[in-house]
């Protein structure tokens, strides 16, 4: 754990901040409020390392910025690198927490996969993020670390909320950082450079449709409700026709895009019926269909489904109109790839003695 | 969000209380309801665990020191109002699975999990069920005696497993001092059948390790039911 982490656990950090609370902070120390755009900008357009660098403000405010705060960004801990040049991340996040995010280059482009939780609490049965539960929520800050401290940052041009944990169900974590990232005086990303990945919790989903003009992607995995609770115990509380009805009080495009997530399980949702049934039931909705293999975990029965009959799922698709890809695995040799982020062999069990199970 | 009066807030344990709202309309045993103490704030999901025929509705929560709503809940009294939304949810019995009268329906909880299926056993059970349930202490074995006097009055039908990960003075009938991982793998296991349907209600962590442990004796995901709390 770097030196910088250590210290984050008990001082309160700067990085992560909205310009409100920045504000705030500098009318009560006697400032003029301006002063909190020259921070914000510091720490996130020109994302500064250090109080030092913020050569616009005074020495007293930049003392009083040394003794209440630290400044907050992180290192990662390490980096593993897959023979297709995918790199995985992995990040301290306070008191034993530890994320993950993926950095996934094109030629022609580089998407990072950001973590939103250290762990996760939906128990999807096919993703090894649930196999470790819950840990805890990232504030804003851990989550656009994660862009800050990429070496490749420069390089960045997509962003996708894909990574561990369920984005909607740490709404506070979620949003903020998503307010940075768009920020002209932020990190300055366009909507259409970020996509939002959800299991689909209505009332924070509304909130996100209300707020934000950047992509959505719902992770859907089976069109037939008894199926999809098997997978998803999600789907008990929250179906997916819920959902669906929700998304079609919304308009999208191409600027604004819909999509929807299907990891394909042999011989569980890769029969022609569940394709024709996944067309009807997105009648209406202007979206693009992700399929994706499914990348073994241990602890359930299920195998990913062959190549030719995702080619054939995604042909029937096709031919009723969906725009529908058949996504590239990427990192799978150093388990980075669509559901394999985890932590859990880092997590000391400490609260064992705790639990009540 | 409905206004709804609290008629009850009892005390079960140092951190545990069943609330009793008045509230009149339907719903399936293993539902949940939304609460939250105002009408615009976003609501908190609790399993029911009484039963359509009991008067008003109730749930069980334990106090979550920095939560945001079983602060508030812990201190309102008989009386105050309080802003649910309808009852929801699909973590129902399917009669399809007591059909084959060989097989079981397993309810396995910890802590506050076990109340939807407090409210399945109040509301009248057909065919073999086993619930099991995880607590630390006898403290926090909610519904202990209840769920002990049923069993002996069903034996054919219902049998109770308490385990008791922290607990040592909980000898007793079906009172296992052990957590309920453990037990479920050293003993469960063996009385597990692949006719059995399995619900599963509780932490993401229980439910995670449960699963894994009915899969590693064949168990097939499409015979695992979870709700999990979030």
């Amino acid at each position: 754990m770097n030196q910088s982490a250590v210290k984050s656990i008990s001082e309160p950090r700067l990085f992560g901040k909205d310009l409100g609370a920045i504000e705030s902070w500098v009318v009560a120390k006697g400032e003029p409020a301006f002063r909190a755009k020259q921070i914000y900008e510091w720490l996130y357009a020109k994302g500064v390392r250090s109080f030092s660098e913020m050569s616009n403000l005074s020495e007293k405010l930049r003392a009083n910025l040394e003794s209440e705060w630290i400044l907050g960004r992180t290192e990662a801990d390490s980096v593993s690198e897959s023979a297709d040049g995918t790199k995985k991340y992995l990040f301290a996040a306070g008191n034993k927490k530890y994320i993950e995010s993926a950095y996934i280059p094109e030629p022609d482009r580089a998407t990072l996969c950001v973590s939103t939780q250290a762990g996760c609490k939906m128990g999807c049965i096919f993703c090894a993020t649930a196999r470790q539960g819950f840990q805890g929520n990232l504030d804003a800050g851990q989550i656009v670390n994660q862009l800050y401290s990429l070496p490749e940052r420069e390089r960045i041009s997509n962003i996708v909320y894909m990574g561990m944990g369920e984005p909607l169900d740490n709404q506070d974590g979620t949003f903020g950082s998503l307010r940075i990232l768009m920020n002209p005086r932020g990190a300055n990303m366009a909507a259409r450079r970020i996509t939002l990945s959800t299991i689909g919790l209505p009332g924070p989903l509304e909130a996100y449709l209300k707020e934000f003009d950047s992509h959505l992607a719902i992770s859907i995995h089976s069109p037939f409700d008894d199926e999809r609770k098997s997978l998803m115990p999600i789907q008990h509380v929250f179906p997916i026709k819920d959902t669906l009805g929700l998304l079609k009080g919304y308009s999208f495009s191409d600027h604004h895009r819909l999509s929807f997530e299907y990891i394909m399980f042999d011989k569980v949702n890769d029969s022609p019926s569940h394709a024709r049934e996944l067309a009807r039931i997105l009648s209406g909705l202007p979206c693009r269909i992700n399929l994706i293999h499914y990348h073994s975990v241990p602890g359930n029965d299920l195998q990913g489904s062959p190549r030719a009959d995702m080619e054939a799922f995604q042909t029937i698709l096709k031919d009723k109109g969906y725009n529908t890809t058949i996504r590239r695995s990427r990192g799978e040799d150093i388990q980075a790839a669509c559901g394999l982020l985890s932590t859990k062999a880092l997590l000391r069990n400490t609260d064992q003695d705790t639990r009540d199970w | 969000m409905t206004p709804c009066t609290i008629l009850e807030n009892r005390v079960l344990g140092p951190k545990g209380r069943l609330l009793r709202l008045e509230w009149q309309g339907s719903f399936i045993p293993g539902q949940v309801i939304g609460l939250a103490v105002n009408r615009d704030a976003t609501p908190r999901w609790y399993s029911i665990a009484s039963s359509p025929e009991e008067e008003g509705l109730s749930i069980l929560y334990t106090l979550v020191e920095d939560g945001e709503l079983t602060p508030r809940l812990f201190d309102l009294v008989p009386g105050s109002t309080i802003y649910l939304q309808e009852p929801r949810g699909q973590f129902v019995e399917q009669a399809a699975w007591v059909r084959n009268p060989a097989s079981t329906i397993w309810w396995i909880a910890n802590g506050t999990g076990i109340a939807p299926f407090v409210s399945m056993l109040r509301s009248g059970i057909q065919g073999s069920h086993r619930l099991v349930h995880g607590a630390r202490t006898i403290e926090e074995a909610w519904f202990r005696e209840e769920c002990q006097a049923r069993a002996s009055e069903n034996k054919d039908l219902f049998s109770y497993h308490l385990c008791l990960s922290q607990g040592k003075n909980g000898r007793g009938q079906g009172i296992h001092e052990s957590r309920l991982t453990s037990w479920l793998q050293s003993e469960g296991t063996r009385l597990c059948k692949a006719q059995d349907h399995y619900m599963l209600c509780g932490s993401a962590g229980m439910i995670v390790e449960v699963r894994e442990i009915l899969g590693s004796i064949g168990i097939k995901h499409e015979s695992i039911s979870s709700e999990i709390y979030f």
